[in-house]
């Protein structure tokens, strides 16, 4: 039962834990107000701060991450006050929205994607998107009882 | 089996944020608990380990029933989508991982709640958090049951002649960061063993109607698809016929006849397969029959939602919007309490091998989304 090896981290988890507020790269902050606007790097820089000293955060905190999805960054119209990234309390309320659409931390890989099954690109003039998840909210698993 | 408290790490929230769990509170407190811990001895282990792999067999014989003897309807699945899973089913479309919700005092077999094996979460937790709190709280004196990581990485190994052009794309719902988190360690396992994995959001994927494909969000085409969204609800989306008749044309994790052990029918026909049995308790479709402790749960429900628990005299019902597919009835297990705390034990299968185990306790009978997770340990 022993583990025979020690567990390593990769680089997609390791992005996911660095892309919140204190990636130290201003530029890729989101830090938003209530209203979903973009704070100043300075507000922002020092609300992380104090969440560094502070920890745990408060309940409903939201987590946000930077740009690097491919969509690009979004500011959920509805996210609330004290929406910090780094080290907050984060809802695991499937009908509240926690994570900011697009606030993937992978990186776009490659587009030279080519499949030897049915493979290669579509054009993208007969795509439509938007067909999954519409209608759900986040959820799944569950220790039922 | 115990239930030890102990005092919490000095940093804590910052320890097991370093390591991938993002989301240490829930609205109600905490959601990582290390204020305690399960204490199990070896012989307990094996137990859990031995229910595991049997229930895990038993569980892919019930399919094997299920497809055989077309008890679908029962199921509250259509014939449309019974076909796909027939086909998917015979082809032995590959699976990555499940996990067994159990009851156990150390003394009794454990019994089993249910099988999450379309959409489990809490796997991050399970398989790392809790291992480097071992290693920082007790060092080497103590061990885990917890092969998780090295057995995702096996699978993923074995998996890559499933997957085109070695290329996987894997999808979550956007809003929600345990799906994320989970999805992302997924993600983090299948680069390690040497697949090129790219993480999208089920509301990005997108249908190219001219190649009659699913797409990225650079319009590359998806040969091979890890998706944490329950069948059911990707079955009843817009692109729910698509996606039923581009099955066989792309790899799907997890498979489609998943949705039969996802589904609490599932329960009584282990029941009727395997009567009395001792890791199972009595379940039924129509009605709590000779019981009169019971828990009437919907077929679909997740996260405990929609359960009734009836207690002799006592009701006791949760919130949610399942129940219109059907219920099934089920015996009450007598979840051991341990200072006030139910603790339901989440068995994982990876590559359909038993691979370790993450609780979560409550403080009622009924474990939910914001049941806490407590790390364990065995001597």
């Amino acid at each position: 039962m022993k583990k025979s090896k020690q567990i390593i981290i990769g680089s997609a988890l390791t992005a996911l834990i660095l892309s919140g507020c204190s990636d130290g790269t201003s530029t890729q902050r989101r830090c938003v107000d209530k209203d979903g606007k973009i704070l100043a790097d300075s507000d922002c820089a020092h609300e992380e701060e104090m969440r560094r000293r502070g920890y745990g955060g408060y309940p409903g905190n939201w987590m946000l991450f930077n740009s690097h999805y491919p969509s690009g960054p979004y500011v959920a119209p509805s996210a609330p006050s004290h929406n910090w990234a780094w080290g907050g309390a984060v809802s695991k309320n499937p009908g509240g929205t926690t994570i900011l659409k697009g606030g993937s931390s992978s990186m776009p890989k490659s587009s030279g994607f080519s499949s030897s099954f049915r493979g290669g690109s579509s054009s993208g003039t007969s795509v439509s998107r938007g067909g999954f998840g519409g209608s759900a909210s986040a959820h799944s698993g569950g220790f039922g009882g | 089996m115990k239930r030890i408290a102990i005092e919490q790490r000095k940093d804590w929230q910052l320890r097991v944020e370093e390591k991938g769990l993002l989301f240490h509170h829930t609205e109600e407190g905490l959601y990582w608990d290390e204020r305690a811990y399960y204490k199990f001895t070896a012989d307990q282990i094996d137990v859990l380990d031995d229910a595991t792999n049997e229930l895990h067999k038993m569980c892919l014989a019930a399919v094997s029933h299920v497809i055989e003897k077309n008890r679908f309807a029962e199921l509250g699945i259509s014939p449309e989508v019974a076909e796909v899973i027939r086909d998917s089913w015979r082809r032995e479309d590959p699976s990555l991982y499940d996990r067994f919700d159990f009851v156990y005092d150390g003394i009794n077999p454990p019994k089993m709640l249910e099988y999450n094996a379309d959409t489990p979460t809490g796997l991050q937790e399970a398989s790392i958090s809790q291992w480097f709190w071992l290693e920082e709280v007790f060092g080497d004196k103590y061990d885990q049951f917890n092969s998780i990581h090295e057995k995702l990485l096996e699978t993923w190994n074995g998996l890559r002649k499933f997957i085109p052009s070695n290329k996987l794309h894997l999808a979550c719902v956007a809003e929600h960061i345990e799906d994320l988190v989970t999805t992302t360690y997924l993600q983090d396992t299948a680069e390690q063993a040497g697949i090129e994995a790219e993480l999208i959001f089920m509301g990005d994927i997108g249908f190219d109607a001219e190649q009659n494909r699913f797409v990225d969000m650079k319009n590359n085409f998806i040969g091979s698809l890890f998706k944490l969204y329950p069948w059911e609800w990707l079955v009843s989306d817009q692109f729910g016929p698509m996606a039923l008749a581009n099955y066989k044309g792309m790899l799907w994790l997890e498979p489609i006849w998943k949705m039969i052990l996802s589904n609490k029918g599932l329960l009584p026909i282990l029941w009727e397969l395997y009567p009395n049995h001792e890791n199972l308790l009595p379940a039924y479709f129509d009605g709590p029959r000779e019981m009169t402790k019971y828990v009437r749960k919907p077929l679909l429900s997740r996260e405990g939602a929609n359960v009734t628990i009836f207690d002799g005299d006592k009701e006791t019902h949760t919130p949610g919007s399942y129940g219109e597919e059907g219920y099934i009835y089920q015996g009450l297990a007598e979840i051991p309490c341990f200072d006030g705390n139910y603790p339901v034990l989440g068995c994982w299968v990876i590559g359909g091998h038993s691979a370790g185990l993450g609780i979560r306790e409550s403080k009622t009978l009924i474990t939910d989304n914001f049941s806490r997770f407590v790390p364990h340990l065995f001597e």
